[in-house]
């Protein structure tokens, strides 16, 4: 009885107990759920600028200035020299360039989307002319054009907002626009966004430009503008970085292998169009026109005349990897080639060097015919039916073009094989020598004498060799012996190990 | 020099020619550039050769408002005569027979009315400089250092290639977009004229005060004014 | 605006002779002639026009009337580069359609004059093929004594020049 109480209380207490989890599940909150996370805030690209104004570096090319790093938009000053300079632009010729900065392409700017951008622009004393500055990043009339035009011992100053981010081609637009800008007078400005662009491991400056002169390409001494060249839109040089040579040699772009390399390509024109391409490399992003939607795995890239493109590649092999304008006439005769030298171990498994070099004595196109490209041997071994079956097809489709399919000759042009007794005195390594090597020279083939060059079949296998000789020799009336595949190689190896 | 001003004397010109002046023969002007207008020039004389050094520093010493030390600045950027050795001493940099620089229009027509003329206006001094050589490669090099004496010769010297001159309207060449890069073609009678748009770009951009070390002048005189 | 304000603070920043210096004859509206210093002793605003514009020297006139009632001691003189045809009688008409009170100096100078003005208002005009002119716009300042004190290149700027004024 005492046990029955006791498991009734016991079924009791645990029901209790059940209960009382029950109602204690119950009366608990549900949990809340899991906080979603927090949108990121938006980039400060419009806040006024606070603090001192930041002066901005201002890099020649190649080089590129650092990544502003900036939570906010900052007040940016920007100086720039506009200096009339006369420059080489091959060794022995020079042209009176107008520069930004000294340089052609003018300085790099580098500033972030959102700056306030206070622009000087100095115009040196010793220039003949008045010059100006339209940045293709500011949107209003002239692109600070009409704010800026300077005569020489002047500065003039303005003011504008980056609003956009990109990469933007800048130029003198002083009235007349083509010679200045033919002059030399381009450079570019890179608004980054706020967040900044990807990191890479090298960046570069590169700008293609055409010279048009009087004098004909590496005419020696002091070259004066060709205006009707420029008209006609045949330029003398086409040149990256304002010279021939500019990014050649000890001067060319550097990189280690690994690097992620990131080439800011601008065309200051004035008039052609780039087909920007690196010589063993591809793009593997491509923004192009310096856009904000990437491509990528290109090949080679259009740059318009007054555009830019950002480039980025990864150079996983070593070597010189050549820089051009694919318009090649403008890379070999022009002067539009550069260079980046990759260094570090090298790729076999991406590229070998050479691998194998044989002679090879054109016998595709042997005596006018066209020898169709026979394949590999049939794999796996022959048995004697199938080399003989290999052989008689081999026969019809080459022996038979000058022999005849029934081996009767030509009179007087092609020894017959049917009943030769050249072919039934001459050794099986005589006979296996003329196909593997040809035969000239006078042969006499049952009382006639035949002049004439058998080509050298060396691109047939042993076994088509073997096959086709023995079917010869087994066809037609004769009745010798076959030949062996193993005889030909023989023959193959001694002459080709032979001094 | 003289030896014109008697020619042209005996000529018959009705006033007596202003020394070192060459009479120019009117006609009609047309602006290659956009706006340009036509204008009926008068016959006029102009100097036969730009201002000189020497020439100038005869003036400031006469007038001495007019000497660097002394010169408004309203008048006058301070680059006003700044390559002379003194303000009344010429120096290496500024040879007598150098044309003058580094003055404004102001000096410039301050100079000319002492001389009993005037500037030329943009039709007068394009309509002279028609005809004359005018080398693009001049304008593309930068100023040297030390100017070259005027080079002589025949008819009415160095309208070209030498230095930018000074004329009395620069304040009609056109500014702003109707000069900034396609811009500066709209409308154009002749886009080739490559040098008169180097021209009109200058003039565009001077205030009256500017001076320029590779800007200069020469003076007009009116026919009958004399 | 702030842009305009810091201009022309800039402008005052380097203050230059007088302009008054400035021989020119300017035949006024009143049948005299005139020089630039006619209102000598106040504030004056300066500028240039021509009678025949269209749009931009109504447009300049109707700004400074509001600069005008807001800077009651100042006073404008205003010069015509196109004096064959504002002779006087054609400016008092201009002045009468206009509602321009005594405080205005309408008037015109002859061409090497009106060069001269224009050299020192820093002003921009040339004659068009079909009689108009092209002009840029070129608004200045001056003090009791005729120096500069600030300068607008554009219209639209009232508010800029009364400061301007109430400072000098």
């Amino acid at each position: 009885m005492g046990t029955r109480t006791a498991t009734v209380a016991g079924v009791l207490s645990k029901i209790c107990l059940s209960l009382v989890v029950v109602a204690a599940a119950c009366h608990r909150e549900p949990a809340p759920p899991p906080p979603a996370p927090a949108a990121p805030p938006p980039a400060d690209v419009t806040s006024t600028p606070t603090g001192e104004p930041i002066v901005a570096q201002l890099t020649s090319a190649p080089a590129v200035p650092t990544r502003p790093y900036r939570q906010h938009p900052a007040h940016v000053i920007v100086n720039l020299v506009v200096k009339e300079v006369i420059k080489e632009i091959s060794p022995g010729t020079r042209y009176a360039f107008w520069t930004f900065g000294g340089d052609v392409p003018g300085k790099f700017i580098r500033v972030r989307q959102g700056d306030v951008v206070e622009v000087h622009l100095k115009n040196d004393p010793s220039s003949k002319l008045v010059h100006n500055i339209d940045f293709h990043a500011v949107v209003g009339p002239g692109g600070g054009a009409m704010s800026s035009m300077t005569a020489p011992g002047h500065e003039s100053q303005f003011t504008f907002r980056a609003r956009y981010p990109g990469l933007y081609v800048y130029h003198c637009a002083t009235a007349p626009v083509p010679m200045h800008v033919a002059n030399g007078m381009y450079g570019m400005i890179l608004v980054e966004p706020p967040e900044g662009l990807p990191r890479v491991d090298r960046e570069y400056y590169v700008m293609q430009g055409e010279v048009y002169t009087t004098g004909a390409y590496h005419a020696p001494g002091l070259q004066d503008f060709d205006m009707n060249k420029g008209i006609d839109e045949r330029p003398t040089y086409v040149l990256f970085n304002g010279a021939e040579g500019a990014l050649v040699g000890d001067k060319a772009l550097s990189a280690k292998t690994g690097d992620r390399v990131r080439i800011f390509i601008g065309n200051g024109g004035p008039n052609l169009v780039s087909s920007f391409h690196v010589i063993g490399g591809i793009f593997d992003t491509v923004y192009p026109e310096a856009g904000a939607v990437p491509q990528h795995n290109v090949q080679t890239t259009l740059i318009p005349s007054g555009g830019a493109a950002i480039v980025e590649l990864t150079m996983d092999v070593p070597g010189t990897f050549t820089l051009v304008d694919h318009s090649l006439f403008r890379a070999f005769q022009q002067g539009a080639v550069g260079q980046l030298v990759v260094s570090g171990p090298t790729r076999d498994d991406l590229l070998t060097a050479k691998q194998f070099d044989r002679p090879y004595d054109g016998t595709e196109y042997a005596g006018g015919m066209v020898v169709p490209q026979i394949s590999a041997a049939p794999t796996g071994p022959l048995d004697d039916a199938g080399r003989l079956e290999l052989g008689k097809a081999t026969f019809g489709r080459i022996c038979a073009m000058c022999h005849q399919p029934q081996g009767q000759g030509v009179a007087g042009t092609f020894p017959p094989l049917a009943g030769s007794d050249y072919l039934a005195s001459a050794a099986h390594d005589t006979i296996i020598g003329h196909v593997l090597h040809g035969l000239q020279g006078p042969v006499t083939v049952n009382g006639a004498t035949y002049n004439g060059a058998m080509p050298p079949m060396q691109f047939l296998s042993d076994d088509e060799i073997a096959g086709a000789l023995t079917y010869v020799r087994s066809a037609f009336g004769n009745h010798l012996d076959a030949v062996k595949p193993a005889e030909v190689a023989k023959v193959r190896n001694r002459t080709a190990s032979a001094p | 020099m003289r030896s014109l001003a008697l020619i042209a004397a005996l000529a018959g010109v009705a006033s007596a020619a202003p020394p070192g002046a060459v009479r120019v023969a009117g006609g009609m002007y047309t602006s290659p550039l956009p706006q340009g207008a036509m204008a009926d020039v008068a016959p006029f004389w102009l100097d036969r050769e730009p201002v000189t050094n020497a020439q100038f520093l005869a003036f400031v010493t006469a007038r001495p408002a007019w000497r660097r030390d002394r010169i408004a600045t309203l008048y006058a950027d301070p680059a006003y005569l700044a390559r002379w050795a003194a303000p009344d001493r010429l120096g290496a940099r500024a040879r007598p027979r150098a044309p003058v620089v580094e003055v404004s229009w102001f000096a410039a027509r301050a100079y000319c009315a002492w001389r009993g003329g005037r500037l030329p206006g943009e039709a007068e001094w394009e309509l002279a400089a028609r005809d004359a050589p005018d080398d693009i490669s001049w304008y593309e090099q930068p100023v040297p250092d030390v100017l070259p004496d005027i080079s002589g010769g025949a008819g009415i010297a160095d309208l070209h290639g030498l230095v930018w001159e000074w004329i009395d309207d620069f304040s009609a060449a056109p500014s702003g977009e109707k000069m900034s890069c396609g811009g500066g073609a709209i409308g154009a009678a002749d886009p080739g004229a490559y040098t008169t748009f180097l021209r009109f770009a200058l003039r565009g951009a001077l205030e009256a005060r500017s001076t320029m070390s590779s800007l200069g002048f020469r003076c007009a005189y009116d026919e009958r004014s004399r | 605006m702030i842009q305009i304000l810091m201009f022309l603070v800039a402008a005052i920043a380097a203050p230059a002779e007088s302009l008054y210096t400035l021989p020119v004859q300017l035949h006024a509206a009143s049948g005299k002639t005139v020089g630039l210093d006619v209102a000598r002793g106040h504030p004056v605003i300066v500028s240039m026009f021509y009678g025949s514009c269209p749009a931009a020297c109504p447009a300049l006139i109707d700004d400074l009337t509001r600069v005008l009632a807001e800077a009651p001691d100042a006073r404008v003189v205003l010069v015509s580069f196109d004096a064959a045809r504002d002779t006087p009688a054609r400016l008092r008409q201009l002045a009468r359609e206009h509602h321009l009170d005594a405080r205005w100096t309408l008037a015109a100078a002859d061409e090497r004059d009106a060069r001269a003005v224009a050299a020192v208002l820093g002003m921009r005009y040339r004659k068009l093929a079909n009689g108009e002119y092209w002009h840029t716009t070129a608004i200045v300042v001056l003090d009791k004594d005729g120096r500069p004190i600030a300068r607008s290149d554009r219209l639209g700027d009232h508010a800029a020049l009364v400061a301007a004024l109430r400072r000098s």
